[in-house]
């Protein structure tokens, strides 16, 4: 039986949603399989790493017993070397419990989680994980790298100007010339670090762009400012697939935007079935969103192209979702984000595109041992009589 | 065999062992004769509370206290008697330890069931006293499978117009009908309607004695319980005795009912209903909408349930509401409506996205044949069909098992999934030498199969459930 771990929580915003992405989307299915034995991975809000099988227990979170369990636990250390090694002290007689990993199953959302900085962990470990790899999941959190790189690959995003925090404070009547000079109102303002929706406003005269500057750069030194899509559909469509092999797509679906059409796509996703009756081909998430989305024929194959030429351009690997802006009159999609882990990894649009979560996870399980396989095959080191003449 | 019978006899030393025999006794509501015969049947007792746990009602409580108060003294003699040297007289006590726990518990369960002999007679002179004075009409429902339907379609109906009691469930016992015309049954009701079971030869009389039934419907003739009747002959005795408290033209019975108990009725067929022609069946998993006519007459009726196999069940309580219950068909048309699927009756439910049918309380081979003549015709992308097979199908179980597995070849699913049980082999056997070409897996742990069932749907996918076995099934 492979022993998997899955990772979640994390000094993150997105630290709850993390919770449920492991139990409800992963740790649940893989057991169901009765194939897997699964090792949860607790990071809390401090950053201390927990490991117990308690923590499989959604109502420890819920009811906030977490905090007691997480000061009495002991915390759990990792061993590396010929893969991952789990090792907690089993507080009797000092004696230690280790137990090899197969392969992790990241499910951390935001910062110390999906930025990257987990999967470098990973990398360094040299043990099968799950999901887009160190480099991905860096530029999928920098807005403007991203897109950047998305129109090195000519897919349109909408138009846009970036600075950083320093250059704003240096040259700020420059580039607030600059923006309205290059770009029409309405306007969106971002910091350039994805994660979550704070921090974004849409602005619609220079009063506004001012003071919306102002709060983004409460939340990052990068500074993105776009215009906004007109006759707007927003759709977005998670990828599953490695960079060396045909990708799965899902189905290609639209969120209902909120009246201010601020892209808050998370909080949407989340708790997938909870409303039960409503779930199925033509309704997303607690009826959220349309699955397929409403779109011509033509405009859903343009947002699919997208899609997946953003999937490889950023290297994706394992799962991603794209998002995507639709100007339905002129019939154009432009590219908007990409989130490398999506919530709950969006098994309500898998399950409508025919993929159940039990599929979806072990293919996901399969993909990183195929990833994993192709990087043992690549040289790393070599001998050099450097030393020697030192 | 040597392995097993060990593996059986040492699971008695583990100390969770009292709690596991109250379980046991616990679940076959503390007969001690099944008691017995779950236990020859069980391979350890270390795995016996799969589905349920115990219940720690004051019985259970007192049962589990005699129980370890046996295995402590046990254990205590053991040591004593070591100690002593008495090295052969100690290993006699160890190995005399199970056969003491299950003797004690069948003595106690024994006295427990002549203490309560008392009791229910008494319970039983006043239910009939109760039932012989009702005005009502009293309705009974037996038969082999189909009675809890058939009993929820009459009272659907029946109660649209008149005040109606039907025992609750599939509540099918004596003694749980003496308790339910006293403490629930309200002298204004127009009818009762009474599920009778049929577990052991002269069950079907005592409850006719109970309740003088003045109609009866016989739903359905399968050779189930021969555990205990021991032969189809004596089933079929207990199932006729209807006819010595019910006159002749106030029994309603299939026309296969009818033939295989030899029985004076009125028979119905799938095709025709006292004199109603049936036709146009349609069925979706919204429900099943049908046409009937008897001369002039033409009536299109649907109803919520799902499946051609209840058809003639529905006709048959309509055409009764219309002839003893003077209800009008526009009224009945109306009630029809309201019949809905039973809780894990051919239960349609939408998960993740899905269709999954749960017919996990039926457990007959009628239902089976219905179930896959549905799954065969519903539209899918993927088709699932998910049965432990059935029980008590006694020297029957061979044969049954072999026709499922043809049934479920011939309905096609994508993929079949099998209860790892006795009769598992028999189904996998048949499947293979049936040339069932799908996708066939063995669970192991039916509990956590139907726990995860969420996780393993997509839209597009169909999911049949038939049958689920309690603990005392293997």
């Amino acid at each position: 039986m492979k022993k998997i771990a899955v990772i979640f929580g994390s000094r993150s915003a997105e630290h709850d949603i993390s919770i449920i992405t492991a139990i409800s989307a992963v740790i649940k299915p893989l057991e169901a399989t009765g194939n897997y034995k699964v090792e949860p991975i607790y990071i809390d809000k401090s950053g201390r790493w927990f490991w117990d099988e308690k923590l499989k227990d959604i109502s420890l979170y819920q009811s906030g017993e977490i905090n007691d369990f997480c000061d009495k636990a002991p915390q759990v250390q990792l061993q590396f070397g010929e893969g991952l090694t789990l090792v907690k002290s089993s507080q009797f007689a000092g004696r230690k419990k280790y137990q090899k990993i197969d392969i992790v199953f990241p499910a951390t959302h935001g910062t110390y989680g999906e930025d990257g900085s987990l999967m470098g962990l990973l990398e360094m470990a040299n043990v099968p994980y799950v999901g887009c790899g160190l480099e991905a999941s860096a530029i999928a959190m920098d807005k403007v790298t991203s897109k950047l790189l998305a129109e090195a690959h000519k897919v349109l995003t909408p138009t846009m100007q970036f600075f950083t925090a320093r250059e704003y404070a240096q040259h700020h009547d420059t580039w607030l010339k600059e923006i309205q000079k290059k770009l029409s109102y309405p306007l969106f303002v971002k910091p350039s670090s994805l994660g979550s929706s704070i921090g974004i406003s849409r602005v619609e005269n220079e009063r506004e762009l001012i003071n919306a500057i102002e709060v983004a750069l409460r939340y990052d030194d990068k500074v993105l400012v776009e215009e906004a899509v007109q006759n707007l559909v927003e759709v977005t469509l998670p990828i599953v697939g490695n960079a060396d092999e045909s990708l799965t797509l899902g189905s290609v679906e639209q969120p209902l935007s909120k009246e201010d059409g601020v892209f808050d796509f998370d909080t949407k996703y989340l708790n997938q079935g909870k409303s039960g009756k409503k779930m199925g081909a033509k309704t997303g998430a607690q009826g959220y969103s349309k699955i397929p989305a409403v779109l011509p024929e033509k405009l859903i194959a343009s947002a699919q192209e997208v899609g997946v030429t953003v999937y490889r351009a950023l290297g994706c690997e394992g799962i991603a979702r794209i998002d995507m802006l639709v100007d339905t009159k002129a019939g154009i999609v432009y590219f908007n984000e990409i989130n490398p882990l999506p919530g709950s990894l969006y098994r309500h649009n898998w399950a409508a595109s025919g993929i159940s979560s039990i599929e979806l996870v072990e293919k996901l399980l399969q993909l990183a041992e195929s990833r994993w396989r192709r990087k043992q095959s690549l040289t790393t080191t070599f001998d050099t009589n450097f030393l020697k003449q030192f | 065999m040597m392995a097993t019978l060990l593996r059986f006899w040492l699971s008695f030393y583990s100390p969770a062992s009292p709690t596991m025999i109250v379980y046991m006794a616990q679940q076959v509501e503390y007969e001690p004769r099944e008691l017995l015969k779950w236990l020859r049947r069980l391979p350890s007792l270390l795995n016996v509370q799969r589905r349920k746990r115990l219940d720690y009602t004051t019985r259970a409580v007192l049962l589990v206290a005699v129980l370890y108060t046996i295995y402590l003294c046990a254990a205590l003699l053991i040591g004593f008697l070591a100690l002593k040297s008495l090295y052969v007289l100690s290993l006699s006590v160890f190995v005399l330890v199970p056969f003491a726990m299950v003797a004690i518990t069948v003595a106690a369960l024994t006295v427990g069931h002549a203490l309560n002999h008392f009791g229910r007679k008494r319970l039983i002179l006043r239910a009939t006293e109760r039932f012989k004075n009702s005005r009502a009409k009293k309705i009974a429902i037996l038969g082999s499978y189909g009675k809890t339907t058939t009993k929820e379609i009459l009272t659907t109906i029946l109660s649209y117009k008149h005040p109606v009691s039907a025992t609750p469930g599939n509540q099918n016992v004596l003694v749980s009908h003496a308790r339910w015309i006293l403490n629930t049954v309200k002298n204004s009701d127009d009818f009762l309607i009474v599920e009778f079971g049929e577990f052991k030869p002269g069950d079907i009389s005592s409850i006719s004695r109970l309740v003088s039934p003045d109609i009866a419907i016989l739903t359905g003739y399968a050779p189930n319980h021969l555990d205990s009747y021991k032969s189809e002959k004596l089933l079929k005795e207990d199932l006729k005795s209807i006819q010595e408290f019910v006159k002749s033209e106030n029994i309603y019975a299939s026309q296969f009912v009818a033939d295989m108990l030899e029985i004076e009725s009125n028979k119905y067929t799938d095709e025709e209903v006292l004199g109603w022609k049936i036709d146009s069946i349609s069925v979706s998993l919204e429900g099943t909408v049908f046409t009937i006519s008897k001369g002039a007459q033409k009536q299109t009726l649907q109803m919520g349930l799902i499946g051609e196999h209840l058809v003639s069940v529905a006709v048959l309580s309509s055409v009764l509401a219309n002839e003893i219950a003077s209800m009008g068909w526009d009224d009945i048309r109306e009630a029809l409506k309201g019949v809905t699927p039973h809780e894990h009756r051919m239960q349609p439910r939408l998960i993740s996205g899905a269709w999954v049918i749960d017919d996990t309380y039926n457990g007959n081979l009628e239902g089976v044949r219905a179930g896959l003549r549905l799954l065969e015709v519903l539209p899918a992308e993927r088709k699932t069909y998910v049965t432990p097979g059935l029980v008590e199908q006694g020297d029957k179980t061979q044969s049954v098992h072999e026709e499922i597995g043809q049934l479920i070849t011939k309905a096609k699913p994508d993929k079949v999934v099998l209860m790892d049980n006795s009769v598992r082999s028999i189904i996998e056997k048949s499947l293979i030498e049936a040339g069932f070409k799908g996708d066939l897996s063995v669970e192991l742990n039916p509990k956590s199969y139907y726990e995860g069932l969420e996780h393993r749907l997509a839209v597009g996918d169909l999911v049949l459930m038939q049958n689920d076995w309690t603990d005392n099934y293997h």
